[in-house]
């Protein structure tokens, strides 16, 4: 797994993982679990061996891109009445703070780019 | 596109290019900004495909009413330029718009070049991948 980069990071250890499955599907529990290397930061994924999967990296890309698009364009499409706002360069975590101060940056028109840990 | 390895903190973005890109940025005419549902961070690990298509959209945790400029950025986080033509086609944005999603997406990959691959988080390796599409886009 890779290394803790959150204060307060929930478990997400095959121990977990394993009690979900023995919870939730049981069916599942005795089958090989493999954690998978994402991108995620407030979440993990692991892999439940029952198929084979690829990384989107590896896949031809022509059929999702029109996917996307198509995907977008209805998301953009959706009213939303009252509920929250959603800002650019709004993100959870510590990449929030490191966000606004690259804002700052860039409106400068000199100087060198925030560090992450400052 | 270099490894996380390769990439060492001095060199982890390239200022001159970042700021060309977000200046020009500044020179679009505003228009008024079409608001809609975004989800604010359609990134490769949210987006689950299957036999090379796209099933399902994942954790909608910070999804809100915003300018829908903001969910260009498949087109630069996932997409490279040979099929960033089809799904601009499909979204159909203008062109202040689109100028717009790429300026957020720059930011957003420049801030997690950054943070993330100082620390060797897998998500250093995409937000790398995206910044160097975005530089060489234009």
């Amino acid at each position: 797994m890779s290394e803790r980069i959150h204060d307060n990071e929930p478990d997400t250890s095959e121990a977990v993982v394993r009690a979900l499955l023995q919870a939730e599907l049981p069916e599942l529990a005795a089958s090989p679990v493999e954690y998978l290397a994402t991108s995620g930061t407030d979440n993990a994924m692991w892999r439940i061996h029952t198929d084979s999967g690829r990384d989107l990296d590896q896949l031809p890309l022509d059929a999702l891109a029109a996917d996307l698009g198509e995907a977008v364009a209805t998301i953009a499409r959706l009213e939303v009445d009252g509920g929250r706002a959603r800002r650019p360069g709004e993100r959870g975590g510590p990449l929030g703070p490191l966000l606004e101060r690259l804002d700052r940056w860039l409106g400068s028109r000199s100087g060198t780019p925030p560090h992450s840990s400052t | 596109m270099a490894r996380l390895s390769e990439w060492n903190a001095p060199a982890l973005i390239d200022v001159a290019e970042v700021r060309r890109l977000v200046a020009e940025a500044r020179e679009v005419v505003d228009e008024p900004v079409v608001e809609g549902l975004v989800h604010g961070d359609l990134i490769p690990g949210n987006l689950l495909v299957d036999q090379g298509r796209l099933t399902s959209i994942i954790d909608w945790g910070g999804a809100g009413r915003g300018d829908v400029a903001q969910d260009l950025a498949p087109a630069w986080a996932v997409l490279t330029a040979a099929e960033r033509p089809a799904f601009c086609e499909a979204v159909a944005a203008s062109g202040a718009a689109w100028i717009r999603g790429r300026t957020f997406e720059l930011e957003h990959a420049v801030g997690g070049v950054l943070y993330y691959v100082p620390k060797n988080h897998a998500l250093g390796d995409v937000m790398a991948r995206t910044l160097h599409r975005i530089l060489t886009s234009s």
